[in-house]
């Protein structure tokens, strides 16, 4: 709790990390009540590859299903997930500052621990990954009550979705933190982050093909989450695609792997080293 | 205050560091260090830029990891956290910027668990209590310090610990922040002080500690720096003719000329008058007799430059 208490002393007048967290929400809010406005297959009547015309689509998001129990949960929490990177960004700032203002080393000389100082920052983060993963759970639920549900629709059965999602923000997280934690400077850890997950591990992944590539830190994450869109827009039965059923215990068990490592690094960077 | 019987002369060490050593590499920042401070006492750590002083109070704050030897607050005292006995700031003041006197303070309460902490005490006793409201940020850097010396006193610590706390103040700044030094050891807290200037731990330190390179080059009294044996300048018209007269006196240990004047050495138990009574004897009337204490300046730098 003092922990808790010293990190809301610290961030709530930070205005830069007050305002990102409060237009990180709205915007999530945003984006999953609207989705469902969305038109699924653009304005354009498709064509196929005889020159036929197909039946123009207009429906939106909304008619094919998305707020639909049980798949609701799946297909919102695939929106929220891109939002980890933003939050990731929030995450290497609420390190990266205690080192920029030299307050890391002041909070230990005042009579913080480090295991406490790197608490309540795993705290924060564990909070962040935590809330957004409500919300985007909260909002779902919200916006199912406002659709018409199949009969005999289930509103649990897709709920485990959401610790795949937490697990997904939580290994983003994870990566940054490590990052924040070993360069210390905000922009440098950000440029680096960014870096690794679009552009560094991408180049690893062709490189190391599929089989060992799979095993990259990041990859699990891909995997956690089922793209949505081919199933709502039925284009999984046209090319034949398949679906993995049940929980992605695979994917699962690699993150939290990957996730307690780096949390683990981090933690000893912290004991180890000079402020 | 204390409950020692009277007649108790046992000092208690406040600080005890034995063979203290931190490696950067092949360099060696500080060197078998071994220090006392001693309770009740106004330390000074005196030592040029780059000689150890911050590297040994990180060490013995927990910021650094020394690379040998040990250190221990109060010896011998299983008593309450070191932290809530402690103020202490190292180099520059470290507040969250955008973050007022009050919140900061509060902050820092918050990390040393203080029940009712004496917020407006403190900030008054810095001078900062009108502006308690404005964010860190525009304070000027004499209102850091000062506002960094109010958060170590929060605790109503036993021990102050300080980095420099002068350095680049304007001279009112540096006025104003020895003034509050002076009235906190009065106190009767321990003051342990980085500096790199001679002048200040002469004015506000009763101990020293020297360092060079990361060695100890002295330690004891500042008074105890300069040596006991004074020196006297003599001035006299024929300076040329005070020399033979000079070499039979017997109060005379050493006469050397320097420009007009003789620089004198006495034999111990000798004084100035007895000097100057046995010359007037003699015939010799002085146009003038000073007392020079050796220069601490002068001292510092021989120490320094061994």
């Amino acid at each position: 709790m003092k922990l808790l208490r010293l990190e809301w002393l610290k961030l709530r007048r930070y205005r830069f990390f007050a305002i990102s967290t409060l237009l990180m929400v709205l915007l999530l809010i945003l984006l999953l009540v609207f989705f469902g406005d969305i038109n699924a297959f653009g304005q354009q009547p498709a064509e196929n590859g005889e020159g036929q015309q197909l039946t123009p689509l207009e429906e939106d998001f909304a008619a094919l299903g998305l707020y639909q129990m049980p798949r609701a949960y799946a297909n919102l929490a695939y929106l929220a997930g891109y939002f980890k990177f933003f939050a990731a960004i929030l995450v290497i700032l609420s390190v990266t500052n205690e080192f920029t203002f030299r307050t890391a080393r002041q909070n230990i000389i005042d009579g913080l621990s480090r295991k406490e100082f790197f608490g309540s920052k795993l705290i924060t983060m564990l909070l962040m990954a935590l809330g957004l993963t409500l919300l985007s759970g909260i909002a779902t639920l919200v916006m199912a009550l406002f659709y018409e549900q199949p009969e005999g629709a289930s509103y649990t059965e897709g709920l485990p979705v959401l610790a795949a999602l937490f697990t997904e923000y939580l290994l983003c997280f994870s990566l940054a933190f490590l990052l924040a934690w070993s360069l210390k400077r905000g922009a440098a850890a950000i440029l680096l982050f960014l870096l690794y997950y679009f552009i560094l591990e991408n180049i690893l992944y062709f490189a190391l093909g599929e089989t060992v590539g799979q095993y990259l830190p990041m990859q699990p994450g891909h995997n956690l989450i089922e793209e949505p869109f081919t199933r709502l827009t039925k284009v999984d039965k046209i090319i034949g695609l398949a679906h993995q059923e049940g929980f992605p215990w695979k994917a699962f068990g690699l993150s939290w792997a990957y996730l307690a490592a780096f949390f683990i690094a981090a933690y000893q960077l912290v004991l180890r080293r000079d402020l | 205050m204390s409950s020692q019987p009277v007649g108790e002369t046992k000092t208690e060490i406040v600080l005890n560091t034995a063979h203290l050593r931190k490696q950067y590499g092949a360099f060696t920042a500080v060197e078998d260090l071994s220090l006392q401070i001693q309770k009740g006492s106004v330390f000074g750590l005196l030592g040029p830029n780059g000689s150890g002083k911050t590297t040994t109070l990180g060490m013995v704050l927990g910021i650094t990891h020394p690379s040998g030897g040990s250190f221990q607050w109060f010896p011998g005292q299983a008593s309450p956290p070191l932290k809530q006995r402690m103020g202490a700031l190292l180099e520059t003041p470290n507040f969250y910027p955008y973050l007022n006197a009050l919140e900061n303070l509060r902050l820092v309460a918050e990390i040393k668990s203080l029940s009712a902490p004496p917020y407006q005490e403190v900030l008054k006793t810095v001078n900062l209590y009108d502006r308690r409201n404005s964010p860190f940020k525009h304070y000027s850097l004499g209102m850091r310090q000062r506002l960094a010396i109010a958060a170590a006193l929060l605790t109503d610590p036993e021990v102050l610990v300080l980095d420099e706390p002068t350095n680049g103040l304007d001279p009112q700044g540096i006025a104003e922040v020895r003034q509050i030094i002076l009235d906190i050891a009065r106190r009767g807290i321990t003051v342990i002080m980085a500096s790199h200037i001679l002048a200040e731990v002469e004015k506000i330190c009763d101990h020293v500690a020297v360092l060079r390179q990361g060695k100890l080059l002295y330690q004891g009294t500042v008074a105890g720096m300069v040596p006991g044996d004074s020196l006297l300048e003599l001035g006299f018209d024929a300076a040329q003719k005070l020399g033979p007269v000079l070499q039979e006196a017997p109060a005379v240990a050493e006469a050397q000329p320097e420009g007009p004047l003789w620089l004198v050495k006495l034999h111990p138990g000798y004084d100035a008058a007895g000097l100057n009574r046995y010359l007037a004897e003699k015939g010799y009337y002085l146009k003038h007799l000073q007392e020079r204490r050796s220069n601490l300046e002068a001292e510092f730098l021989k120490l320094v430059d061994q």
